[in-house]
């Protein structure tokens, strides 16, 4: 079945191509990002004449106009994401439960709430919000962009959980309490653990939305130390005139992270967004 | 080890359907109780309220000197094995058998001692360190049944462990269960549809039909004395041939005989004896039943009086090789009451009630009967183990009226 037909060179060629289409902004991001100044301006396509490192020591060392150094901001990114994770995972895994496990009429309007929290943009509400981060003495710090962020994506995590706790057997919570357990015992170390995949699921979906995001940041944080990478990046378009070698240098500090976790837990991501399209 | 009681326990759900209507049932210390009967008939609902899984509506339920009504599962002592087996996928086999004595804090190696002995009991040593996902089903079962026993528990309560399994393996699991529990002598509650199940491991059966106990006795009573249709027709395979009959008094010399359409069927004196209320019976339309290995190939069975006889048109010759089912009519009507319809409709419908004069009726016959399809076969009935049932009631005719009246 393994022969090499026409056919099969066909289908070759075509994932070369599609390839080739997929990898060519890599390509260039990469490229310019090893550029110096005057060879970024001469040819933006063509291969380095000079490979530098120089634009990456730059990015991470000084900074663009808000002159956070790179360090922090990844380090900023990475404690938020971190957190976020974290603070979702804990509140909206029991709050899923509880919501799937309770049949009464009040678990089903809440439910119903959070749906709706997952359609409407945080940005209807963003002018109050910052109002109240304000309010709270929160401007600009840390857990002004953790507390603003568990809040936008709560909605989704909870729907993602209750939705697969309500697939989920009751057979092994019930074999769990016969055995022993408590309610709080047997949700910890036999529900939860078989939550393994949709666990991944909220963690990436909404890992990667926090990484990622701009707008957020821009509001609660710019202009202070506590900036997240996408806002560091654009601290580096400059008025008059843009370092693109810089910004390409920085776009990959900012995604190397997510690609070695990625690596790391290929099969994982895989696993969790397969069972999250069949549950 | 203790006995578990139920004390007119009902259980009614929100919408007012009463899955179990005030439930009387004593379970001895160590007896092995089998609760039977089609699906929807309570079985299981029972069970889970004995495992705290499902609350008591009305009723009082003890297990041991404990009214353990409003006592959660976790402190009811009792370990149970689920139709699913529900083994904790993420956890090895050792893990799952140790699941429940972690829990309770046993010391470390007594909790080794322990999962060890269960899995050499269970044959299950060399897989202890696999996940449940890596063993085959009877594996599977077997694990479920070791988390079980090394709970040491009050009661075993099983919901169908086997239905799960292939024919097989059900009846190498069927025997390996009933040893173990009479090893290791603890109460057990198990409830199966199978009725095959229910007769070979209980030492007593519970069968049940829409919620209400129906008879509770060991299996052979259940055979010989079905205390209503329900339970003879559901008990024994293949099922209890029912046709609709009238009892005769002969003039003067006591005896009686029933007619089965236009054929006439002596009874003995004994059956008479042992059935005192059937006197009452005599001119009046009643169900029989004729249970299938009470029939039999007259032509191997010389001596079998010729007033003890039906002739019947063979339809149907299913050879099993120890015996033969012959499927086949008589001219005689069917035994056409709410019960026997409703009967049906619990083994699945598949039967239907014949149009006009004609009854099917099912004989398991010796294996050298000469009996073919579309040939006449005299069929000789042993009389003596024929059953009577009020087509009323549905009540099976014994010593008086009142006998076993659960309706």
């Amino acid at each position: 079945m393994n022969r090499y037909t026409k056919l099969t060179a066909m289908r070759e060629l075509s994932f070369w191509v599609v390839g080739a289409i997929v990898l060519a902004p890599l390509y260039v991001l990469i490229v310019l990002s090893l550029k110096t100044k005057q060879d970024a301006t001469a040819s933006p396509f063509g291969l380095p004449t000079n490979p530098t490192f120089e634009n990456y020591t730059r990015a991470w060392s000084s900074g663009g106009a808000t002159g956070v150094p790179f360090s922090t901001a990844l380090f900023n990114s990475v404690f938020t994401t971190v957190v976020v994770v974290a603070v979702l995972i804990a509140l909206a895994a029991p709050a899923g439960y509880a919501i799937a496990r309770r049949t009464s009429r009040l678990s089903n309007w809440i439910f119903a709430l959070f749906v709706v929290g997952i359609i409407l943009p945080m940005q209807l509400g963003l002018v109050p919000l910052f109002v109240f981060v304000g309010r709270l003495g929160l401007s600009g710090t840390r857990l002004s962009l953790v507390l603003v962020y568990v809040g936008v994506l709560m909605p989704l995590a909870v729907f993602l959980y209750a939705t697969f706790f309500r697939a989920l057997p009751r057979d092994y919570e019930e074999a769990a309490e016969v055995d022993g357990a408590s309610h709080v015992r047997a949700f910890v170390q036999i529900v939860l653990p078989l939550m393994r995949p949709i666990t991944g699921t909220v963690a990436i979906l909404c890992g990667l939305a926090v990484w990622k995001d701009f707008f957020i940041p821009l509001v609660f944080v710019n202009g202070t130390d506590n900036v997240t990478l996408p806002v560091a990046i654009y601290s580096f378009v400059g008025q008059n005139v843009t370092d693109w070698n810089l910004i390409f240098a920085s776009i990959v500090i900012a995604m190397a992270p997510v690609l070695i976790v990625y690596v790391l837990m290929q099969r994982y991501v895989l696993r969790g967004f397969v069972t999250g399209v069949r549950g | 080890m203790a006995e578990v009681r139920f004390d007119r326990v009902s259980k009614v759900y929100p919408d007012g359907t009463r899955a179990v209507s005030s439930m009387e049932l004593e379970i001895g210390d160590e007896e092995f109780m089998v609760l039977v009967g089609p699906s929807g008939c309570g079985k299981t609902t029972a069970l889970r309220m004995v495992a705290g899984l499902e609350e008591i509506s009305e009723g009082e339920l003890r297990i041991g000197e404990r009214v353990v009504n409003d006592v959660p599962s976790r402190d009811r002592d009792i370990a149970m094995v689920f139709q699913s087996y529900a083994l904790y996928p993420h956890l090895s086999v050792y893990e799952n058998i140790a699941f429940g004595l972690r829990l309770k804090k046993v010391p470390k190696d007594e909790i080794d001692r322990r999962v060890r002995d269960a899995a050499s009991v269970l044959d299950l040593t060399e897989w202890l360190k696999r996940k449940p996902r890596n063993l085959s089903g009877g594996q599977r079962q077997r694990v479920a049944m070791g988390r079980a026993i090394v709970r040491h528990p009050q009661a075993f309560l099983m919901d169908e462990p086997l239905s799960n399994l292939d024919a097989k393996l059900r009846v190498q699991m069927r025997a390996e269960i009933a040893r173990l529990q009479s090893d290791l002598g603890v109460t057990t509650i198990y409830v199966t549809h199978d009725q095959i199940e229910a007769m070979t491991m209980g030492d007593r059966v519970a069968v049940m039909r829409k919620g209400r106990l129906q008879q509770v006795a060991t299996p052979q009573e259940l055979y010989d004395r079905p205390v209503n249709l329900f339970v003879g027709g559901f008990i024994g395979s293949p099922a209890m041939n029912l046709v609709q009959a009238r009892l005769e008094a002969s003039d003067g010399d006591g005896s009686y005989a029933v007619t089965v359409g236009d054929q006439r069927l002596s009874l003995p004196q004994e059956l008479i004896a042992a059935r005192p209320a059937l006197r009452d019976w005599s001119g009046r339309e009643l169900v029989l039943g004729i249970r299938p290995e009470s029939l039999q190939d007259a032509a191997l069975a010389a001596d079998a009086p010729a007033d003890r006889r039906l002739r019947a048109h063979v339809t149907l010759r299913e050879a099993l090789g120890s015996e033969v089912d012959v499927h086949a009519t008589i001219a005689a009507r069917s035994a056409e009451t709410e019960h026997v319809r409703e009967l049906i409709e619990d083994r699945g419908g598949l039967e239907t009630l014949e149009e006009g004069g004609e009854t099917t009726i099912v004989g398991r016959l010796a294996p050298r009967t000469t009996a073919a399809e579309g040939e006449t076969v005299e069929l000789a009935v042993d009389t003596a183990a024929l059953h009577f049932f009020d087509p009323d009631s549905g009540l099976g005719i014994y010593a008086a009226q009142t006998e076993g009246a659960v309706s």
